[in-house]
């Protein structure tokens, strides 16, 4: 296989995290000296000063992300062990997916109970009264006699 | 896609117009005038030697259908020209005409040429030419082919087929040459009606015959139509007929195309009812065939024979649903009972009071009123031995009863009931049984029909969230009613709603019902008492008390019982009521109102909606001067209960209490874990937190291990 390039950079962000934040430490060339699958690389490159932050790459050839561990050999090389990120790889492809989303930040049904909200333990008591009412008085035909006869 | 030309708005190139063996969208019930808009733009073509090509725009049908034939010509040889246009064979030539006009710039018609007869068209009418085609033809009209001419065509036919037509040769060139064929699309109408799609595969039968079926092995798959009116049923035919077997159709409705598919690709119009849907593949094949019969768009009923299709269809109830045809359990949501749980109820009606008084009657009384009848009650004068008295005693030596003993009842009500009962007659005096008392000052309401209710007002319940929390068991609601009490109500009946809360009274117990009513729809109603009854100077002071203290509101408990000594029973309300022969006493249970025994006398019977039944009292009461002689003394016992005239301490309007459970959010919880969602869509349109309840995932260059990582991470949530 022809040389390929392989960007390396340092990411913060989580595993599931589609659009990683990452920061570009160096690119390197290289050549695969055996077959491999894309998913799983390993590779030897020389040594670089930072190489201890490089935990994220891309390769273009292959189109995908790799979360990447780095091992020092020895002085002179270190040895590049990297997985292929599908989650952030591969989002152009399968964002056309149909879903039915269970928990969403953007699309949330305000009618569905929401188990992970605790609640308070006490109640608030809200009192709404009516604006009328009975006007008990003596004034006006409030009594009622009631009488055996004609 | 060039545009060659226009049919309506729709742009149809002359290259990639297929040869049409569908439905077409125009759709033409007879008999109408017909008009397609197409305009037609030709202008040089260079010399093509090709096969020529055909369009057809129409369709086979019962109905008509215009089509249109564009042939490109080019300019070899002699013959047909412009374009061929078809109807259905059977038109008739007067139905058809052709018109040749010219306009000018300003878009007035300044020639208009009518080709004899329809142009040569006429002659192809009436099956001359088996496909049915117009053919208009260069040597008839000779202005074709300058400048600002068009061709208009305007077509009337009821009926008729049209057929596909096969390819034609000839080709010719057109130049400056615009036609506009005047068929205006927008005229079409399409009757209302139901749509009806039957597939018919399989069904079991026995083959029997071997006679020689037809040659060409076939089986209808599909029938398809619109039923504008009246009813159609289908029905099969019994036996095997001629190698075929059958499905007949019995209708008295009015058909909008029916026809039949073997492959729900191409369709013809059914020819011949009953019309055969099966036919035996071999003419030596005997013995039974697993076939199977089902339907996809519902609705037209399929019986097991003629008769039962005959009947449903000539039932002279025209919503009759033909529960007994084969297929009722497909077709019976087309056929929703009318509201089997009874008409709509979208407003209550409440009732009214009809009954009169007859010997006992009810006065309105204001305090002023109350003070002349009480004070002449004692009106004695010692000196003169005159006065009310004085009567009295004369009317208890002449009818040897107490008149006072009439006096049933006084309560006091929290409103002026004259606003709330208009069936009253304003008078100066009331009657002691048989005695007219005349009032000099005032005047009472006597009470016609105690027919009226007490519209205290209407609040409106509104959510607090619009959402979930609204309801139980987040938030509870409850309202507190005057004289009647505190109930928690279903939060959901009421939300969104203005609630008017009247009162129902029974002037005789003082009972109520008070009534929660939103939108014209009663939704609860509750039981108390709401006229305080008044201690009368001659009546038992001790039944007083113990009724006042029996009134049981929504906690009501043990009933009070008041027994005399020496088997002089006063009255017992409760468990262990004593009543009159024949009568039923009333529960003491939680929730009710006692049976308060007011009256003396034989079957005075209290109920009131807010008791359980009525106690018939037929022991005579006995005075308190008659207590007190006697030494006994009633006692009491039960727990304590609220009264009416305790409940004028307690407020006077009404409320509703929501308690809320509160959530204790974290400010990051939307960020971090989003909310419920059930939304459907693409994953491209969420963003944020978004957690899978299940996809259906479209990654073409992943691997499979990828893939299910990729499906894995969605449903344990991510973050886009």
């Amino acid at each position: 296989m022809a040389d390929f390039t392989v960007q390396l950079y340092n990411t913060s962000s989580a595993h599931n995290v589609v659009h990683k934040q990452k920061t570009l430490l160096r690119t390197i060339t290289g050549s695969l000296k055996e077959d491999t699958p894309m998913e799983q690389i390993t590779m030897n490159v020389g040594y670089f000063e930072d190489y201890y932050r490089c935990n994220y790459a891309y390769i273009e050839k292959f189109h995908r992300f790799y979360y990447v561990r780095v091992l020092l050999i020895d002085g002179d090389q270190v040895r590049l062990t990297m997985k292929s990120d599908a989650l952030s790889s591969f989002y152009d492809g399968y964002k056309n997916s149909k879903i039915i989303a269970k928990r969403s930040s953007s699309n949330c049904n305000p009618n569905i109970v929401d188990n992970a909200s605790p609640f308070k333990p006490q109640p608030k008591i809200i009192t709404r009264k009516a604006n009328f009412s009975f006007t008990p008085s003596s004034s006006g035909y409030c009594y009622v006699l009631t009488m055996g006869g004609k | 896609m060039a545009v060659d030309f226009m049919i309506g708005a729709k742009e149809c190139s002359l290259d990639t117009m297929p040869h049409a063996t569908g439905a077409y969208p125009f759709y033409f019930p007879t008999p109408i005038p017909v008009y397609i808009d197409v305009s037609f733009n030709y202008s040089v073509m260079s010399s093509i030697n090709a096969v020529a090509t055909g369009y057809i725009l129409g369709f086979t049908d019962n109905n008509m259908y215009p089509f249109i034939r564009i042939d490109r010509q080019d300019g070899h040889g002699s013959g047909y020209g412009g374009f061929w246009f078809g109807l259905g064979s059977a038109i008739m030539s007067q139905d058809y005409e052709c018109h040749v006009t010219k306009y000018d710039d300003n878009g007035t018609k300044t020639e208009d040429y009518v080709t004899q007869g329809g142009c040569d068209a006429t002659l192809w009418w009436g099956g001359n030419i088996p496909n049915g085609v117009v053919h208009i033809n260069h040597s008839t009209i000779p202005v074709i082919l300058e400048d600002n001419w068009d061709m208009e065509i305007y077509a009337y036919q009821a009926s008729g087929d049209v057929q596909q037509l096969g390819a034609w040769q000839d080709l010719k060139n057109y130049t400056s040459i615009n036609f506009d064929y005047i068929l205006n699309a927008a005229d079409e109408v399409i009757p209302d009606g139901h749509d009806f799609h039957i597939h018919i595969g399989w069904t079991n039968g026995t083959w029997t015959s071997d006679q020689q079926p037809p040659v060409t092995m076939a089986y209808f798959q599909g029938l398809r139509g619109k039923i504008t009116s009246g009813k159609m049923a289908l029905y099969r035919m019994s036996g095997i007929i001629d190698g075929k077997l059958q499905l007949g159709i019995y209708s008295n409705a009015t058909f909008y195309g029916l026809e039949t598919s073997s492959d729900n690709i191409n369709w013809n119009e059914v020819s011949e009812n009953p019309y055969t849907f099966f036919y035996r593949k071999h003419f030596n094949e005997l013995g039974t065939f697993g076939y199977a019969l089902y339907e996809s768009t519902k609705y037209i009923p399929i019986y097991g024979d003629f008769e039962k299709a005959k009947d449903w269809v000539d039932d002279p109830d025209p919503d009759a649903p033909p529960v007994d045809a084969d297929n009722w359990d497909d077709i019976s949501p087309d056929y929703p009972p009318d509201n089997p749980t009874g008409d709509p109820d979208d407003e209550t009606e409440f009732g009214e009071v009809s009954s009169r008084n007859m010997f006992s009657q009810l006065y309105l009384c204001n305090v002023s009123a109350l003070y002349e009848i009480s004070n002449d009650l004692f009106d004695y004068d010692v000196t003169t031995l005159t006065g009310l008295w004085d009567d009295i005693k004369k009317g208890l030596e002449m009818y040897g009863s107490n008149p006072m003993e009439v006096v049933q009842g006084l309560r006091y009500y929290p409103c002026d009931l004259s606003q709330v009962f208009q069936s009253v007659q304003s008078q100066n005096y009331i009657y002691f049984g048989a005695y007219q008392l005349q009032l000099q000052n005032s005047s009472v309401l006597k009470v016609i029909y105690a027919n009226g209710y007490i519209d205290l007002g209407t609040i409106a319940i509104k959510r607090g969230y619009n959402d979930w929390r609204d309801f139980e068991p987040y938030t509870k609601v409850f309202v507190y009613l005057p004289y009647v009490g505190y109930y928690p109500l279903e939060a959901r009946k009421y939300y969104g709603k203005s609630v008017n809360i009247r009162y129902y009274i029974d002037l005789r117990t003082g009972a109520c019902t008070a009534c929660l009513i939103a939108n014209g729809v009663l939704l609860d109603w509750f039981d108390g008492v709401i006229g305080t009854e008044m201690p009368i100077t001659l009546t038992d002071y001790s039944s007083y008390a113990q009724s006042q203290l029996n009134i049981i509101m929504r906690n009501a408990g043990i009933g009070i019982a008041a027994e005399g000594v020496g088997g002089n029973v006063i009255h017992k309300v409760g468990k262990n009521a004593i009543t009159s022969a024949g009568s039923a006493a009333a529960e003491m249970t939680e929730g009710s109102a006692a049976a308060t025994v007011i009256g003396t006398g034989a079957g005075v019977t209290l109920g009131a909606g807010a008791l359980a039944g009525g106690i018939a009292v037929g022991t005579a009461m006995k005075t308190t001067f008659d207590l007190m002689r006697d030494g006994t003394a009633a006692h009491t016992k039960t727990r304590p209960a609220s009264s009416s005239m305790i409940n004028q301490y307690l407020p006077q309007y009404p409320f509703f209490r929501f308690e809320i459970m509160e959530i204790d959010e974290s400010a990051y919880l939307n960020e971090l874990y989003g909310r419920p969602s059930n939304a459907s869509g693409i994953i491209g349109n969420f963003s944020g937190y978004l957690e899978v309840e299940d996809v259906m995932l479209i990654c073409p260059i992943a691997t499979d291990v990828e893939r299910q990582e990729i499906i894995d991470l969605l449903k344990s949530g991510i973050y886009i």
